[in-house]
This record gives C-alpha cells, structure tokens and sequence, in this order.
C-alpha cells in the first residue's frame, strides 16, 4: 500500500526544512558578505564604500599578479604555514606519546599543558613580545646568561631571524591542542594490535609505523586540516610583534589584507588579495577531502 | 453640557496637548537636553581625558541643555574605526582629527563646512599659522585646537658626566655626543623607533632626521623620497644605527622608560615626553633644547576639531566648538602643551617655559610628516620608505639604492587612485 502523496510531499520536504535554518544563517554570515567581497573586489577607488564610477573588473587581480609583494606574502605565507603546522604537529605528537605513558603528576601536566591554548592570543603575543625585548626580554637573558651570545639579540629585527621568532609563538599556542586531540585518538588504538605486534618483535619505531599511524591517521589529517586554515589566516600574533616586518619578512596575506584595507584604505585591492586567500583555503580544503575519499574508496 | 459635546471638547484638549508634546525641539516639561558625541583618543588619555573631561563639565554647567557623550576610541584604531562609520552613514557630532586623518576624511568628503556653523573671523587675530590646514578652497573644515612639536629632550647630569658641556647643535655633533654617552647595554647615547612594528611612530623620526638634511618626502606633485637630501637623512641614521648608540629592537615605551631611568641620554621627542619623564622621575635634571640641525626644524602634528556631514546635531556641536576655542587657556594648561591660540599661549609659557624651545622651533614643510601634495597617501609613503630603510639596517643595502627601490614603489602605487 502505497502512503498519501501529501505524506510523500511531507516526507521529502521535511530535510530541506530541518536544514534551511542553517542555510539561512550560512547564506547571511558567510556567502552574503563573500558575494559583496567578490564584488568589492571589482572596483578600485580608496573609499569604504566604492562608487560605480570606480568599477575596473579584473583590473585588481591583474596588478596583483604582477606585483612582487603579493608574490612575497604569498611564499611568506606558506612558510609561515608550513613551519607552524609541521612543528605544532610533531611537538603535539610528542606530548601526546609522552602524555600516553603512566607517570606520577600526569594528570597535573595534562592539565599545565593546556594553558598556552587557553591564553588569549593578544597576551600572548604582547607576552612573548616582551619575551624577545632585547634589553629586558627573558630570551635574551638566557641567550647571554648560556654564553650562546654577548651582545643583545634583536630577534625581530632580524629578517633571518622574525619569521621563525613568530612561527614560534604560534607553535607554541597550538600544540597543546594537537597533543590533547592525539591523545583521546592514542587512547583509542586497539591495544590487542600492540600486543600482537611485541609478539612479531617490532621495535618502537615500526610499532608506531605500522600500528599507531594509521589508526590515528584520520586524526592528523583533521588536526593538518584545521592548523592549515589557522595559519593561512593568522593575523594578530604577526600584526602586533612585527606589523609584517622587517622587509617584510613576516608580512603574510592576512597583514596584507589588514594593511590595505586599513591603513592604503584601498578597498577593491584588500578585497582581491582576500579573494585569492579564500581560494588558497578552499583548494587546502578541497584537496582534503579528494584525499580522504581517494583513501576511503575499495582498493582491487 | 451633553456627553457628546464633553467628549469633543475632551477630544480638542487631547489634540492640543498631543500637538505641543509633539511640536520640534518641545515637551511637555520644557526642552529636553541634546546630547551630542564627541569622538575621540583623547578620552583614553590619563591626562589629556582628565582634561577634557573638566572642560566638558564646564561646558555642561553653562549649556546645561547639551550633554557631552565620550567617543572614546584608542588612538592606533581610531582612523579606521570613524572611516568606517563615516562611510556607514551614523558620525559623531564632534569629531577629532589628527592631521593625517583629517586629509583622509577631508578628500572623502566626510567633513562639513564650518563658515555657516560658526563665526571664525572673531578669531582670526588670534589663530596661529597652523590653523591653515584647516582651510580648503575659501572653507573652514575645522578648528586646530593643539599641536605638538619635537625638541632634543636631554638628561643633562649623564651630559655633564660625559664631559659634554652644551647640547648637541648639528648632526656631527649629536653622533659624537651619543658615542661618548654610550656604554652598551647599561647606557645608551640616544633612543629612537627603528622597527616596522611601530611604523606609525618611527615615521616621526626617520621624517625629523630626513628634514633635517633637507629632505622633503615629495615636491611638484611628485615622490622624492630618493632625493640627495633624503638619502643623506637615511645614511645618517644607518650611521646612528652601525655605532650602536641606541638600544636595538627595542619599542618607544621601553626606551622611553630607560630615559626617566637615566639608561638613556638623549630623546628626539615631543613635549608631552618632556611632562611624563618629569613625572615619573622628578629628580632628573632634564632639558629641551632645539632640535640639532640648522635651522632647528621640527615635526608637527596638528589636532583639529570637526564636525562631520550628516551630524545629528551640528548646530549644537558648532556651539561647543566655539566655547571650546574660548576656552583653549584651559586646556593647554591642563595638558601643559601650546594651543592654537596667541593669547591663551602667552600664559601658557609663563606658567610652562620649557615649552618655549617647542613653540619657538620653525615647522618642517607640512609639518614635516606629510608629503606635500599627497597627504592622504601618508601610509604608503611611510610603508614603502620605511621597509627599504630597514634593508638599510639590516641588510647593509646602500642608501641610494633603497631609496631608489622606494621611489620606483611610490611611483607605482600612486598611478592607482
């Protein structure tokens, strides 16, 4: 017996209706204002808001493509990413095999471990600032105190030296929630496999090789995911110790965002160089998941 | 009287009283006080807020139908936040522009003219030159209330110490002067902004050290940032840099402090340093003498009064405007700096006269800070200087060829609109 078609009519709808709230907020808080930031993006003139008369099409994109700065914060921006990702991933890994094994004072050092996720990333960025201060900063306390160096080092000021100088802090502000994270997947592991894999004499390397990796894997590929777009839009940490300098050494896509808009007042052009940040994002975040299909499709 | 004719006479009462209640600018208890927005760093100053507050008390006690509500937005976010609220259509009555920003809201065309608001002519006799920044094709777009100027601020025990016996006058002198005061990392010769991360604030001195050569940022409707002049200001200041007389990658707060602890020398700064190092050590032996160049050039920057377009309230904002200027006295006394007013700074220096070396010094062109004929275009000057001066630094670049680089930059930039 087939049902009424006002009940089929219901059935089918009533998916569309359970999502269309967040449609909604969705289409009001992301695609409306990207739209208006695509279109912003066609126009040229130096006011918040652009007068027809200043439309120039793609002429934005153009100048962009040609411009070495943009080239400059590009690659800026995918060392900075690549840095901050790599390390926060393996110090995480590491806290989370150390955190993994049964000590005295672990629970207390899980919870210590936390606290520069917890920070606010302005303190945290002002602390640290004061941390490289060449004259009164603890890090040039302890270059000189070791002997590593005599003079007072400017860290920042350095264009060898501000990126790593920064890549670290943010390391330092993300890890612990990669450690946290790969813990609950570590806990997760079946521990019938390690035991399977002691009895086949695999040392600690292959154990974790072939055992404890591709269990967490999913895991690491979330965290490399998230950490990406964290990176790709870092802002604050760079804005307040470096302003995108020296040479622009730290100057990455968001401080070049931030700049144009804020300081040149040129609109359209912030807008583009936004526009090429979110395709960068979508193609990390595309790629992901091409990546985790590729893995979860019935190998032959 | 029939219930019908009572229910019409009721009726014509209410309409009447409705009519009143709902008659502009009326109630039924009298005029209600405006309340106007005065938008500005100011108020999160310490002093400079303590200050504007008393005079907006006094203000209130004498138009006690205008209340004054604080705009109070930090200095470094001040620009961009009113741009963005001018551009929204909701401005502040009274807004306070510093004169980078008031070029940038100026060419916008977010300023109203004051000529139909306010009688200025009363004041002409008294308005300092500066107030000219406010004047564009045969208007008033605002009243300079303050400015500040810069002096060699300098700690004359260490000086003394040191065997220097007078201030330094020239360049020459100065370089020698702060090689022998430093003895690094206890005590240096000089401090000064040398990094990106406080661009806006460095701009300040790289520009005081490039006038003082003679350089100008552009001239004919064109950049010249890699002029002689300024070049010969960049070489210098590399030159400052290589002898190490100031502490590197240090910040203004820092260097500001070693000064009132007397780890520092020499400051090139304006006068409300002068006020906060005299507070925080009384017992420095401090002095401010002209600036080491000749002429004894200054930097300027100027703080305007304006009233924006579409001002809810204008014409109340028009009277504190007034009131204001006629009351300048005050405030230069309270803040301890020189007004935009001949006669209010005649008892502000005999009350201040360490002021006197900051007033006397002769203003660079266009107060030193903005290029002539590009002034909203500021930012992009002092980013595309700024960062090859720092090659300067850093990467040992040569002078002339940054400047080249930030020339080329410019140049680029400003065939955009």
């Amino acid at each position: 017996m087939t049902k009424p078609l006002r009940s089929r009519w219901q059935a089918a709808l009533l998916p569309y209706g359970l999502i269309a709230p967040m449609l909604l907020l969705v289409g009001v808080l992301v695609l409306y204002p990207m739209t208006r930031g695509l279109l912003v993006s066609l126009y040229g003139g130096r006011d918040l808001v652009p007068k027809p008369e200043d439309f120039v099409g793609l002429a934005n994109y153009g100048a962009l493509l040609r411009s070495p700065e943009l080239a400059n914060a590009l690659e800026v921006t995918i060392l900075y990413t690549a840095g901050t990702v790599g390390l926060a991933l393996l110090i995480g890994m590491v806290c989370a095999l150390l955190f993994q094994v049964n000590f005295p004072g672990r629970g207390l050092a899980r919870a210590i471990l936390t606290v520069p996720w917890g920070t606010p990333l302005v303190a945290s960025a002002l602390i640290w600032y004061w941390m490289y201060d060449p004259q009164y900063g603890l890090v040039n306390y302890v270059l000189r105190t070791t002997g590593i160096t005599t003079a007072n080092v400017s860290l920042l000021l350095s264009p060898q030296w501000a990126l790593p100088a920064v890549v670290l802090v943010d390391v330092w502000r993300i890890f612990p929630f990669g450690a946290v994270v790969l813990l609950t997947a570590l806990t997760a592991v079946d521990r019938t496999l390690y035991d399977s894999a002691q009895v086949d004499g695999a040392g600690p390397i292959a154990t974790f090789r072939y055992v404890t990796l591709p269990d967490i894997r999913p895991t690491l590929a979330i965290l490399t995911l998230l950490f990406t777009i964290w990176s790709l839009k870092r802002f604050d940490t760079i804005w307040i110790m470096t302003q995108g300098g020296p040479s622009d050494a730290t100057n990455v896509l968001a401080v070049s965002i931030y700049r144009e808009a804020f300081r040149n007042f040129r609109i359209g052009n912030a807008a583009a160089i936004a526009m090429i940040g979110i395709t960068i994002s979508t193609a990390v975040t595309l790629g992901y998941f091409v990546l985790e299909r590729r893995r979860e499709l019935p190998t032959t | 009287m029939t219930r019908y004719s009572m229910l019409r006479w009721v009726s014509a009462l209410a309409a009447l009283l409705l009519c009143v209640a709902l008659w502009p600018g009326q109630s039924l208890k009298g005029a209600s006080p405006v309340e106007i927005e005065l938008a500005t760093w100011h108020w999160t100053e310490p002093e400079r807020g303590d200050a504007l507050r008393k005079i907006v008390a006094a203000f209130t006690k004498e138009f006690p139908n205008i209340k004054i509500k604080e705009g109070s937005i930090p200095y470094p976010r001040f620009e961009e936040t009113m741009m963005v609220r001018l551009a929204g259509g909701s401005p502040p009555d009274v807004l306070v522009a510093a004169d980078t920003m008031f070029f940038s809201f100026l060419t916008r065309g977010h300023l109203a003219p004051l000529n139909n608001l306010l009688n200025l002519s009363k004041y002409k006799g008294d308005f300092l030159q500066a107030q000219q920044v406010a004047e564009n094709k045969g208007q008033t777009y605002g009243v300079v209330s303050e400015y500040v100027t810069y002096a060699l601020l300098s700690n004359k025990r260490l000086l003394t110490e040191a065997g220097i016996t007078a201030p330094p006058t020239t360049p020459e002198e100065f370089l020698a002067a702060a090689k022998k005061l430093t003895k690094a990392p206890d005590q240096y010769g000089y401090g000064t902004r040398h990094s990106m991360d406080q661009e806006a604030g460095w701009w300040y001195e790289m520009s005081f050290w490039v006038e003082g050569f003679g350089g100008k940022w552009a001239a004919g409707g064109k950049p010249t940032v890699n002029s002689p002049e300024v070049v010969a200001g960049v070489k210098f200041f590399k030159q400052m840099y290589d002898a190490g007389i100031f502490p590197k990658g240090v910040d203004s707060a820092t260097y500001r402090r070693m000064f009132w602890q007397e780890k520092v020398a020499m400051l090139t700064d304006n006068q409300a340093v002068y006020v906060i190092t005299k507070s925080q050590n009384s017992k420095i032996d401090l002095q401010a003498t002209p600036t080491p160049f000749k002429p004894a050039l200054t930097n300027a920057e100027i703080v305007l009064y304006t009233i924006p377009k579409g001002a809810k309230h204008p014409k109340e904002a028009a009277t504190f405007l007034d009131w204001f200027y006629r009351h300048l006295k005050d405030y230069g006394v309270a803040v301890q700096n020189v007004v935009n007013s001949k006669s209010a700074n005649e008892a502000i220096l005999k009350q201040f006269p360490y002021l006197s070396t900051f007033v006397n010094s002769p203003l660079a062109d266009n107060g030193g800070i903005l290029p002539r004929g590009f002034e909203t275009r500021q930012p992009e000057f002092r980013n595309a200087v700024l960062k090859h001066v720092v090659d300067v630094l850093v990467k040992n670049t040569d002078a002339k060829a940054a400047m080249d680089a930030a020339q080329a930059e410019l140049e680029q930039k400003l065939k955009t609109k």
